[in-house]
């Protein structure tokens, strides 16, 4: 290490010559763009998303307006690329625009559970004793039940929708999320750093705030990465069973149920939402993967 | 010593169940969905009928002294009336109960088996090409929607080469090759994601027991592979042992998704129809039935635990 420091280039050196501290986040940024996988996979969520995005761009077809006269026509047909559905409205226009209500349904209940759960794993290990008996013994209830059966109950007794699904899923979420937090949390408050700014009057939320949230943040980020494929199957999951967004407004999980009456008359037409769910999954999974290695978080 | 780590493990099952009742309790009552008006049909806007329906239902007690009430009555075994089906929720749930257990019984042998044997190539010689192979079948596996894989595999072997029956449930009583033939595409499509996660959970506590000390110390004294293995097998179980409890669950709730493709007439079917019928008391009193298997599972995969290892035995008593 020392002879490779010594032999450090002059731009890697500040004005009087000494060597400039590497950025934590620039290393990671290096790591992760000389792996040809997490280059993939990032380009693949970025198509999806750009996609979705661009559907009005990307299709002059209405997602809504079918035609009786082209119904369940095959992947391949001349006007329609993608095929049609079994009320002959365009299979591409509908998978475009289906990405912005599933990626929308999928990742937000990760982003606010990421929010809550954070907060509540870095209060209870903060305060420790009965704060964080009463905050943790309430998350643990949540792992009595299966989780997609508790997202389930919980959107079924919110009634059918786009917001029950995504608040039946981010309840689901908080729980563990607020475990990881604690764990982490628990690492960082023993430091010297934490008592310093304690004894120097810093309060509680500035702390918090200052001390803990920016040190815990990479294992937390590692995790809930992981959690938006999870969270995008089990949003369509949800819409698959009629309690998400409601036909005809596309989403993958509910054309997939609305079409696969008609499997044995337009098998290819009928796999494509579920495909897009799918490679979705797939590449986020992946994705999270190359951040926890390049990130070197031990899993928690 | 062991007796008393067991019973103190029993009787923390008393608040999970208590707080399960209370999870549920509140989804039925207190959330905004209105059971009375799901109920009463056309005929909710008649203030009259509201007051009479909420007085027999118990509506109109206060919420603590409802939910003691409903918890005598599922102490007794009564589980409810379905209003939707006019019919007792404990018998519905009764009948359904051992079809879901046929089927997430079938995944977990599938996935966990499967699962347990790649994690454990993968683990012999990490970085190698059946290495990366499992790790990549292990991301699929964990990444498919049960829901689509169920539909592929009705493409494949039912609607274009016709070997397998695309749905329902026959009799193991009318004849084995019928009821696995039924059986083998639910239990496939359910398992896939135990799979997975079975693979790369063995895997990856395998690697790290493989990295361990006293692995070194067997292989200075000359020890076979397959001895080695038996070791380190051995000291990997707890992590894989609590993650096969977590399975079960997993198969329990994906039992829904795959059910409603497959109309496999257990549990999850129930809930679906349940869900399209607004029919809340049957879709709570279904998933408490499931969430106290669930607890009743764990129960027993610590209760292992606890026999099986003698390090929980030290930590636990120390």
């Amino acid at each position: 290490m020392a002879v490779i420091e010594l032999l450090a280039p002059l731009e890697q050196r500040d004005e009087i010559g000494a060597i400039r501290p590497r950025s934590y986040y620039r290393e990671v940024g290096e790591r992760l763009r000389g792996d040809p996988v997490a280059l993939g996979s990032l380009a693949v969520v970025v198509v999806i998303f750009g996609s979705a995005i661009g559907a009005p761009l990307l299709t002059t077809y209405d997602p809504l307006q079918g035609s009786i006269l082209a119904r369940l026509l095959p992947v391949g047909s001349d006007s329609h690329i993608l095929g049609t559905d079994e009320q002959g409205r365009d299979m591409l226009a509908r998978l475009l625009y289906g990405g912005q209500l599933s990626l929308f349904a999928g990742i937000a209940p990760v982003v606010i559970s990421t929010a809550i759960g954070t907060i509540i794993g870095a209060v209870a290990a903060y305060f420790g004793g009965v704060v964080e008996t009463l905050l943790m013994r309430a998350m643990d209830v949540s792992y009595a039940f299966p989780a997609l059966l508790l997202a389930i109950g919980i959107a079924a007794a919110l009634g059918p929708g786009l917001t029950s699904t995504i608040v039946a899923i981010t309840i689901v979420l908080i729980p563990p999320v607020s475990r990881v937090a604690l764990s982490a949390t628990r690492q960082v408050v023993v430091q010297e750093y934490v008592e310093a700014a304690s004894v120097a009057g810093a309060s509680p939320r500035q702390i918090i705030q200052y001390q803990l949230l920016p040190n815990i943040a990479s294992p937390i980020f590692v995790y809930t990465s992981g959690l938006i494929g999870l969270a995008i199957v089990s949003a369509s999951g949800l819409s698959f069973l009629g309690l998400g967004s409601a036909p005809p407004a596309p989403e993958w999980g509910a054309m997939l149920n609305t079409m696969r009456g008609s499997v044995y008359v337009a098998p290819d037409v009928v796999a494509l939402p579920g495909l897009m769910i799918f490679v979705t999954s797939v590449a986020f999974n992946v994705l999270s993967d190359c951040l926890r290695d390049a990130l070197d978080v031990k899993s928690v | 010593m062991l007796g008393i780590l067991m019973a103190r493990r029993l009787v923390a099952v008393v608040p999970a169940l208590l707080g399960v009742s209370v999870v549920i309790f509140v989804m039925i009552r207190v959330l905004p969905g209105d059971p009375l008006a799901t109920l009463l049909g056309a005929q909710g806007s008649n203030p009259a009928d509201r007051a009479i329906l909420a007085r027999t239902l118990g509506f109109d007690e206060p919420m603590p002294l409802q939910y003691l009430h409903w918890l005598g009555r599922l102490l007794t075994g009564d589980l409810g009336f379905s209003y939707v089906r006019h019919y007792a929720v404990g018998e519905l749930i009764g009948a359904a109960i051992g079809r879901t257990a046929v089927l997430a019984g079938a995944g977990a042998v599938i996935g966990l088996v499967t699962g347990i044997g790649l994690g454990t190539a993968a683990a012999f010689r990490p970085g190698r090409l059946l290495d990366r192979a499992v790790s990549a079948l292990a991301i699929t596996g964990m990444s498919v929607p049960s829901f689509w894989l169920g539909i592929l595999l009705i493409i494949l072997f039912s609607a274009t080469l016709q070997w397998l029956p695309a749905s329902g449930m026959a009799e193991l009583a009318d004849g084995p090759a019928d009821f696995l033939a039924h059986l083998i595409m639910p239990a496939l499509a359910n398992a896939a994601i135990t799979i997975g996660l079975t693979a790369r959970t063995t895997r990856s506590s395998l690697i790290e027991t493989y990295g361990e000390d006293f692995v070194y110390t067997l292989r200075a004294k000359g020890l076979s592979d397959a001895q080695i293995l038996r070791h380190v097998a051995k000291n990997a179980a707890p992590a894989i042992l609590t993650m096969i409890g977590l399975q079960v669950g997993y198969l329990l709730g994906g039992s829904v998704l795959v059910e409603t493709i497959f109309a496999w007439p257990g549990l999850g079917n129930l809930i679906y129809t349940a869900i399209l019928a607004r029919d809340l008391i049957l879709i709570q009193s279904s998933l408490l039935v499931i969430a106290v298997t669930f607890i009743l599972l764990n129960l027993v995969v610590d209760m292992l635990q606890i026999v099986v290892n003698p390090r929980v035995r030290r930590l636990a008593s120390a």
